[in-house]
């Protein structure tokens, strides 16, 4: 490090506070910080600042009075959700739901990622691809709309079941059957779409291990086996440790959508029941309150799960 | 100081300094010219119809509002909410701090009683007499009309629209003639009648559905058989109602098992769809998929005749054919439409807008809000003094119909006015005199009256909260079961344990006692 670079690293690191670090950097690459200078300021518009708004889950909040004037009832509203009686479901919901979706919808996108890596480079491959990715692009409304015709009695799947000589039922207003479409559902839509991070990073894998194993006779479920999959550890790694911090934020849009009265006792989750309750009810401080509450639960599953990555696997977030 | 000393000291003041002037006493003018010279422009927040926002994108640019900024002197500018988002948007444009002078909304969080206290909705007790004398004159003279209108301690915080004509009501279950004829019956009338009906059309029409049961599973025109609820339209199967002055809740009424294991019957049976959750009843029976529904049959009329379905209103369900119904929507004089002003607005801004509002309780007023302006929707008037409209209205080549009439004339929005029924103001009346006739249908059965309405009023802010803390979870629980009990999912024979133990866990019974409080206060008053 040539001194004629940057004059002021000749100055003794250890001497100097952060401020003046930091002063020190952007004097020197004043680029690189205008370039971050969206990102952050997108974090603290959208993400910290509305993080103050979580003061109404402890607060009577009523829109005249706004986040600063309205009454003070502490506890209250989590007290309400936690000793009501929809808490325990709710909850027990949320993780029954997100961990179905974790067993099934996880491994969906590495399992078509190593298909599509096994298949020979050509007209086939790169159709069939194209095509996993299309439903990603169609809107949930669109998704749900067309999932909710299918599995009327009257629909696909209900002229399938008759075909087998089944009464054909409702899929999605049966409690037993409605879990099994709403997993579906979310893999058929963005398993093909996740797929391309482990593509991607099956293409820097290094072709002379293949090789390697071939002429050690390795046939080709064995490559996939002790090459592939391998290769992937580190990327499944960080991609299980996020989706588990996402494991108590399941999305209320597809709940909402596909949801009905009737299946409440399978469907009904925290984020379709604040929507209910905050919204629909105009009861914003109890929604805040049980969502505040998911927040916490989240947070730990996440530092829980990172603790556990890094025990298990030496891989984690940080 | 007392308010009157305030009030005196003020009046004094202004006398000095008009009294020199004028040489008249100070006395406030009252009486409203029409129109005024007044330099305030309004802002009103209100809905828009999908039929209006289709041509034209505010309120501002209907005939009929425009008419009424001539005719009483003051300019308004309308804030409208994204459709389908309107209670999110008006809560939000409040949170901003940005009051209307006027707002056509009562969905502030909390509550019409909690938006007083904080000063966004008006107290208007002080104001009425004086700047909305017209209102005041309907509101003196119609003491059913003024109990409804005030709140609970006598307050005035709403302007309603006031309609005081009896109307049939139009929410009846809709049965196909065409298919009456073919198996030989009458119009059903007991419950055992429907039954035949249905299951005339499983049999030599198994394609069909016999019964599109609407979403929630709880239909009020057959409800009114148990006489539980009140016969308004979908969703109202379990409202309040009263009965011998006991307030009660329809979720809780113990009837409700032998409807329930009626409909589960009828889901056996295949007279109602598999699919009853999620479809359009109303759809259903306007491609003819489905032999009967209950909708509103004279909304839908025009469209159903069109498609040529031979549509006929039925009568309300029963178990015998002798049985006595109560559960029919009143009419009450309080007619919706209601409208706040501004707690922040000036002293000058809060005249002017109530002036506003009230010129629509004038002889003028009245005829521009319910017919839209003399010229453009109607130009003659039939024998009684009612105008016929005119092609603008009836055959715009520009404009169908049910869209002229929310951008000619001012029919689904709007502030509240005086209010004419929808035999004199419904332009469909007057193109196809048929439907009216259609509406009119059973209007006169005897066997059907209103004894059980509960009235609407207003219960204070706390009461409200608390009220609707418990029937949130009444609500929530109610809609779930009584699915699964339709569908099987749930067995009824558990009714007493999984459904009226779990609401009485709710606090139904506390629920019960502020409706109740309510209603004894209304009726003391």
């Amino acid at each position: 490090m040539s001194a004629s670079s940057s004059p002021a690293q000749v100055i003794n690191r250890k001497k100097l506070s952060y401020m003046q670090r930091l002063v020190r950097n952007i004097r020197a690459y004043p680029m690189f910080y205008i370039m971050i200078l969206p990102v952050v300021a997108y974090y603290l518009i959208f993400k910290y600042i509305p993080l103050f708004g979580n003061i109404i889950a402890f607060k009577n909040y009523r829109p005249a009075r706004g986040f600063i004037n309205s009454r003070w009832v502490g506890l209250q509203y989590f007290n309400d959700f936690l000793t009501g009686p929809y808490a325990y479901r709710v909850i027990r919901n949320t993780i029954q739901i997100s961990l179905l979706q974790l067993a099934f919808g996880f491994p969906a996108p590495i399992i078509l990622a190593i298909l599509f890596n096994e298949m020979k480079p050509g007209y086939y491959k790169r159709v069939t691809q194209t095509l996993s990715y299309l439903p990603y692009f169609v809107s949930l409304v669109v998704v749900c709309g067309i999932v909710k015709e299918f599995c009327a009695s009257s629909g696909l799947f209900g002229d399938i079941q008759s075909a087998f000589g089944l009464t054909p039922i409702n899929l999605l207003t049966t409690p037993s059957t409605y879990r099994s479409v709403y997993v579906c559902t979310s893999i058929w839509q963005s398993c093909g779409w996740s797929s391309i991070l482990y593509l991607a990073t099956l293409t820097n894998a290094d072709q002379q291990l293949y090789e390697a194993a071939v002429i050690d006779g390795a046939n080709r479920f064995q490559q996939m086996v002790h090459i592939t999959l391998p290769t992937l550890v580190p990327i499944i790694v960080v991609q299980l440790i996020m989706r588990i911090g996402h494991l108590m934020s399941t999305g209320s849009e597809r709940t909402i959508l596909l949801y009905s009265s009737v299946v409440y006792d399978q469907a009904d989750i925290i984020s379709s029941f604040v929507y209910r309750y905050g919204l629909q009810q105009l009861n914003f401080s109890y929604g805040t309150a049980v969502d505040v509450f998911n927040s916490i639960v989240n947070l730990i599953l996440l530092v829980g799960a990172n603790k556990l990555a890094d025990k298990l696997t030496g891989e984690s977030l940080w | 100081m007392k308010k009157w000393q305030r009030a005196l000291v003020l009046a004094l003041s202004l006398m000095l300094v008009v009294a020199p002037m004028t040489g008249i006493t100070g006395v406030a003018e009252t009486a409203s010219v029409y129109p005024l010279e007044t330099d305030v422009k309004l802002t009103i927040w209100s809905r828009i119809t999908s039929a209006a926002s289709a041509y034209i994108t505010s309120l501002s640019e209907n005939a009929a509002v425009i008419a009424y900024q001539e005719a009483t002197g003051i300019d308004v500018e309308f804030i409208h909410p994204i459709s389908g988002q309107e209670t999110e948007s008006f809560n939000l444009l409040i949170a901003t701090g940005t009051y209307p002078d006027i707002m056509c909304a009562s969905s502030y969080a909390g509550g019409v009683a909690a938006a007083v206290l904080d000063g966004v909705y008006a107290d208007l007790t002080d104001y009425l007499p004086d700047y909305a004398p017209n209102y005041w004159s309907f509101v003196e003279n119609d003491p059913d009309f003024r109990k409804l209108a005030s709140t609970e301690d006598g307050r005035f915080t709403t302007m309603y629209n006031y309609k005081n004509q009896y109307e049939p009501y139009y929410y009846r279950t809709q049965f196909r003639q065409d298919l009456l004829d073919e198996f030989g019956m009458e119009i059903p009338l007991t419950l055992d009648e429907y039954e035949a009906y249905f299951e005339a059309v499983k049999t030599n029409h198994p394609e069909m559905v016999p019964y599109a049961l609407n979403n929630d599973g709880l239909e009020c025109s057959i409800l009114c058989a148990w006489n539980i609820g009140e016969i308004r339209g979908n969703g109202s199967g379990c409202n309040w109602y009263v009965v011998d002055g006991k307030a009660k809740s329809g979720y809780y009424a113990p009837e409700l098992k032998e409807y329930l294991e009626l409909m589960h019957s009828w889901y056996e049976k295949g007279y109602i769809s598999t699919d009853f959750i999620t479809e359009n009843p109303s759809t259903l029976f306007q491609t003819g998929e489905a032999a009967s529904c209950s909708i509103n049959g004279y909304g839908s009329y025009a469209t159903i005749k069109e498609l040529g379905i031979p549509m006929i209103s039925g009568r309300y369900a029963r178990i015998n054919p002798e049985d006595q119904i109560h559960t029919l929507r009143r009419y009450w004089p309080n007619n919706g439409g209601d409208t706040y002003f501004s707690g922040a607005a000036d002293e000058e801004t809060l005249q002017v807008a109530l002036r506003f509002v009230d010129y629509g309780y004038t002889d003028d007023g009245i005829l521009l809000m319910n017919f839209g302006p003399k010229g453009v929707t109607w130009d003659e008037v039939d024998e009684d003094g009612f105008p016929l409209y005119n092609d603008n209205i009836l055959n715009n080549p520009e404009l169908p119909m049910n869209n002229a009439e929310e951008i000619l004339r001012l029919h689904g929005t709007g502030w509240a006015r005086y209010r004419y029924g929808d035999k004199y103001c419904m332009a469909t009346n007057q193109k196809d005199p048929e439907s009216w006739a259609y509406r009119e249908r059973w209007g006169d059965d005897e066997t059907v009256d209103n004894t059980y309405a509960m009235p609407p009023f207003t219960l204070s802010a706390e009461a409200d909260e608390r009220l609707a803390q418990i029937m949130t979870n009444v609500k929530t629980h109610a809609n779930e079961m009584v699915l699964k009990y339709i569908t099987g999912a749930a067995d009824l024979a558990l009714f007493d344990t999984e459904y009226t133990a779990v609401l009485e866990s709710f606090g139904i019974q506390e629920a019960i006692d502020i409706y109740q409080q309510g209603y004894d206060t209304y009726m003391a008053r």
